[in-house]
This record gives structure tokens, sequence and C-alpha cells, in this order.
């Protein structure tokens, strides 16, 4: 069972489509990491789930209905969105007494949240003295406050310091041990690379890759980086072999679907010198980058 | 629709700006009323009559209705230049009910502003009238009416305010646009350009008048309730459409 389901998405500002015919879902229970480059169109997709932008074409629903549909709201649906969102002269207290007051939610959940969130000790505290670190602690408290079973997390590393991080993570996969569906939104792979079951990537608003974490990985490893006088020569040669080639600078070759000591023999029966031979398990984080295109781009 | 209400008015009261509100309003209407009093009688000043009390409540009017506008203003303006309108929209996807809550929430401040300033103008003037030689009752019902015409232009006035923060995404934009109601500058140009002097009383600053300070020019002060009402629910009703079509990005 779907809990977000998003379908034929499409937003466009003015002359900019920022969303591009977005389709994806993600299970009930499921903790999914929601990626792609800045400016992707995360958040546009993630506002429109909740009901703060209005798609131009297109469904965004949670639990099967739209965001501005479901009774309660608080309850079913806790979202972190960027570290603003607070009047800086407001205490964070008062900030979660107001949500929760507007949400129908008992005075108790205030404390309970700032607890859980380690801002008990800063509660009364005006939030413009906050540092971005806090806001997002803020955020997820008042996106805690209605014990809501789907989460939606914009970018919630942000700002966090790396002890800060850490927390995060167990925070999630409290969250999801507790059954609770969560989307969480980074342009960072590594951030949800061991928290997520799924990921949905996306780039300039359309689709690249949606598929279980395990699924990404696979059959993404395994190149072995050569650097050799002779790069002509092996690249023949391996290519006669069977191998993937490509020549990744001068006198560095990339071979893929070979072992090293495969590239050895190749080499050794060729004649070919080799100065360095290197087996790389490609990471997550390369995947990504050729997923979106963004390989080699300043960012 | 209750508890909307108030968390509006938990997030009025939560935020340092309607306490300084307050307390400059109960600063400024003991200072003029301490003002009035002391220059009465004084060559080329007023003598005061029976009629003190009705008179000094009447006279921080203007600031007052100042002090609700602002309030209603920055309170839904606010929402937008502090980006709160983020979590408040998620808690009530429904937009039009939080505008809603919001009138009904400045109303309460704007009450709340006139009872405030009518408590500190009592306080300062019955003690002191009967040194100055004025006798000027409490039970005196042309007194009730000045207190709830007061009451009733403050109150409309902070409404007035919300509805003017709805049109207006832009804080400032939304206080200079108040200023000019409550100065009356655009009203004098409208009734200027159209050589109609009779419309003034049917404008914002208008109908006030006919709340605070009625007389023979002003209407009567019902209609003159009506009217401000009016337009703070009409401005409301438009600028509620602009808070509910608009993406927050």
């Amino acid at each position: 069972m779907a809990a977000i389901t998003v379908q034929g998405l499409t937003k466009r500002f003015g002359d900019v489509l920022a969303v591009d015919k977005l389709s994806f879902q993600v299970d009930e229970g499921t903790v999914a990491g929601f990626l792609g480059p800045n400016g992707a169109g995360k958040t546009t997709t993630l506002r429109i789930l909740l009901g703060l932008v209005a798609p131009t074409s297109g469904t965004a629903t949670v639990g099967g209905r739209r965001y501005r549909d479901l009774p309660d709201p608080a309850r079913r649906v806790g979202a972190v969105l960027e570290a603003g969102g607070f009047h800086p002269g407001r205490s964070a207290r008062d900030h979660l007494r107001v949500q929760a007051t507007a949400a129908g939610l008992a005075r108790a959940r205030v404390d309970q949240v700032l607890e859980q969130t380690g801002l008990a000790a800063a509660a009364r505290r005006r939030v413009g003295g906050f540092s971005l670190g806090m806001r997002q602690r803020l955020g997820l408290a008042a996106a805690l406050l209605g014990d809501p079973e789907v989460l939606i997390l914009d970018e919630p590393a942000n700002g966090l310091d790396p002890e800060g991080v850490h927390w995060l993570r167990g925070l999630v996969r409290g969250l999801a041990a507790e059954g609770r569906t969560v989307l969480v939104s980074s342009h960072l792979l590594a951030e949800v690379a061991q928290t997520a079951d799924q990921v949905v990537i996306i780039d300039k608003g359309r689709l690249v890759a949606q598929a279980a974490m395990a699924e990404l990985t696979a059959g993404a490893d395994r190149t072995v980086r050569v650097r050799t006088p002779q790069p002509e020569a092996l690249r023949d040669l391996l290519l006669a072999r069977g191998a993937t080639v490509g020549i990744d600078g001068p006198g560095q070759l990339v071979v893929g679907g070979v072992t090293t000591e495969q590239v050895g023999q190749v080499a050794a029966a060729g004649g070919v010198v080799l100065h360095e031979m290197r087996f790389e398990r490609s990471n997550l984080e390369d995947v990504f980058l050729e997923l979106t295109g963004r390989k080699g781009d300043p960012s | 629709m209750t508890r909307l209400v108030h968390a509006e008015l938990l997030k009025l009261w939560t935020t340092r700006t309607t306490r300084v509100v307050l307390a400059l309003a109960a600063a400024g209407t003991a200072a003029l009323t301490v003002a009035v009093l002391s220059l009465a009688g004084r060559p080329g000043q007023p003598s005061l009559g029976d009629d003190a009390l009705r008179q000094l409540v009447g006279a921080p009017s203007g600031p007052l209705i100042l002090a609700a506008l602002v309030l209603g203003i920055l309170g839904m303006a606010g929402e937008f230049r502090h980006g709160t309108a983020t979590p408040t929209f998620l808690v009530t996807p429904a937009r039009g009910r939080v505008v809603a809550a919001k009138l009904a929430a400045t109303a309460v401040a704007g009450l709340a502003v006139a009872l405030v300033a009518t408590v500190v103008v009592l306080a300062v003037a019955v003690p002191w009238l009967p040194a100055k030689g004025v006798q000027a009752p409490l039970a005196d019902p042309g007194l009730a009416v000045r207190v709830g015409g007061l009451a009733a232009a403050v109150a409309l006035s902070g409404a007035l305010g919300t509805g003017i923060g709805a049109l207006f995404r832009n804080q400032f934009a939304a206080v200079v646009a108040g200023l000019l109601v409550w100065q009356g500058g655009v009203e004098d140009l409208v009734v200027g350009i159209l050589g109609r002097p009779a419309l003034g009383r049917w404008l914002p600053h208008g109908a006030s008048a006919a709340l605070t300070a009625p007389g023979d020019a002003t209407l009567a002060m019902w209609a003159g309730a009506l009217v401000l009402a009016a337009y703070g629910l009409v401005l409301a009703v438009v600028g509620g459409r602009l808070v509910v079509s608009r993406d927050l990005t």
C-alpha cells in the first residue's frame, strides 16, 4: 500500500518548469530517500505534496488523499521544510504551543517533543537567537507534535553538525522502526544511504530512477583503474577480452567487467607496462552522479 | 474554529510587538489624559464640563485605532514576512479559515486595546476631576455610548488591518497602505477629486469617526460600525482569496 503517491506531477513557475511529469510512490512503513542535485525540484514537489504550492497538473496524495483534504493533517503528516517558518521573537515553546493549539493537540505534547528533539533547555529562548541546527530541531519537534504516521523531511540535515547528523539518523531510524513512513530529501546521497530502504532520484524536475537501495548498488560496482604509458594498446587488448574501457585522463583507463587479475594477465600477455592498478568499488555517490548526469560539473 | 481563534490570539500574545503596542497604548493614553487635564481651563484652552469623561475617553481614539490597525496588518502580513505561513497552513490547509480566525482574533485584540485605554483614562481622570471642580458622573449613559463606540472602532480597525495585511504580500506595503487609510489621506483625495464632501463619511476614516466622534456630519453610530465592518470584511474576502491561491515556495 502506497503511503505517498505522486502521479504525473507538473509545476511551472512562469518560464521555469520546476517539476516535469513526475511520478513515484513511497510504500507504507518505508524510508525513502528523495534525491537530486540542488534545484532539481525536490522542494517544489514536497511543497505540492503538502498543499503549500498548487500543481500545474497532476496529483500528489498522502494515504490516497490530497493534503488539504486530509482531516486533521497534523495527526497524519509531519513535515520539516526549510529552516525558516519561525517568528524570531517567539520562543521555541510558544511556537509549538501555537501549533498544538491550532491542531487541537494536547499541551503535554509540546514538552514531549521538546524533550525528544533535545530542545528542552532552550525552550524558553527566542527563536531569533537559534542556530540553524536548533531551528532544524525545532522544525522536527513541530513535525512530531501530532505523532504522525507519515513524515516528510526536506533537507533535514542542513545546518546540523556531525553530532546532529548522527542524532538525526538515529531519530529517522527510530521513526521507521515504529512503522512510520518517512520521505527525506537530500542533495547528498550519503546522508540517506544508511537509513533509506528505497530512493527516488530526480533531476531537472524529472524522475531519473526509483529503486530499492539494494537494486541501485548492485551492478554498479567493480571497476579497475589502470595507469599505463601505453593506454591505447591496453585498451584494444581489454576490449578484445570483452571488457568495457573508458579513458580517464592521460594514461588512465577505467575498466569494467573484469577483475584486477584478468587485467594483469592481459597486460602481461600483450607486453604492456602497468604503472598502477587499483580495484574500485564505485560508491553510491558515483551512481547518483552518473544518474543525474552531473559528474564533473562544478557544484 | 474556536481553536483557530485561540491559536491566533496565542500568536498575538507571544510576540513582543503586541505587548509593546498594548503598553504604548496604555502609556500614551495616560500621558494624553494627564496633558488634557492639566491644560484644561488655562488661558486659550477649553475648560472641562460635565461631559469631561466622554471627551477624555474619546481623546486617544486616533492613536488607538492606528495601534489596532497595525496589529492586524502585522498579524497577517507577518505570516509571509517571517515564513510562519508555512507551519500555519500545514496545520490548517483551509487557509480561508485562518484568515477568518485572524479577523476574530485581531478584533478581540482591538477590544483589549480599547478596554485598557478606557480603564487608564478613568483611573487618571475620576480622582482628578473633582479637584478641578468638575462634576462628571461615571453613571452617564452618554459615557457608556462613547466607550462602546471607541471599542467598536478600535476592534473593527483591527479586523480592517487583517484585511489590508491579506491584500498585500509585502508587510511594508501593507503598513503604508494602513497608514494612508488611518490618516484619511486617500479619502481626502477621493472626496476632493469627486468634489463630493458628503462622500467622506462613507469611507473608512469617516466611518470610524462616526463611532469615536459622532456628530451632525457623521453617519449614525450603528451605520458607521456597519460600514467599517463591511470594509474589513470585503478586504478580508478579497485578500483571503489571494492568500488561498498564493504558492508558498
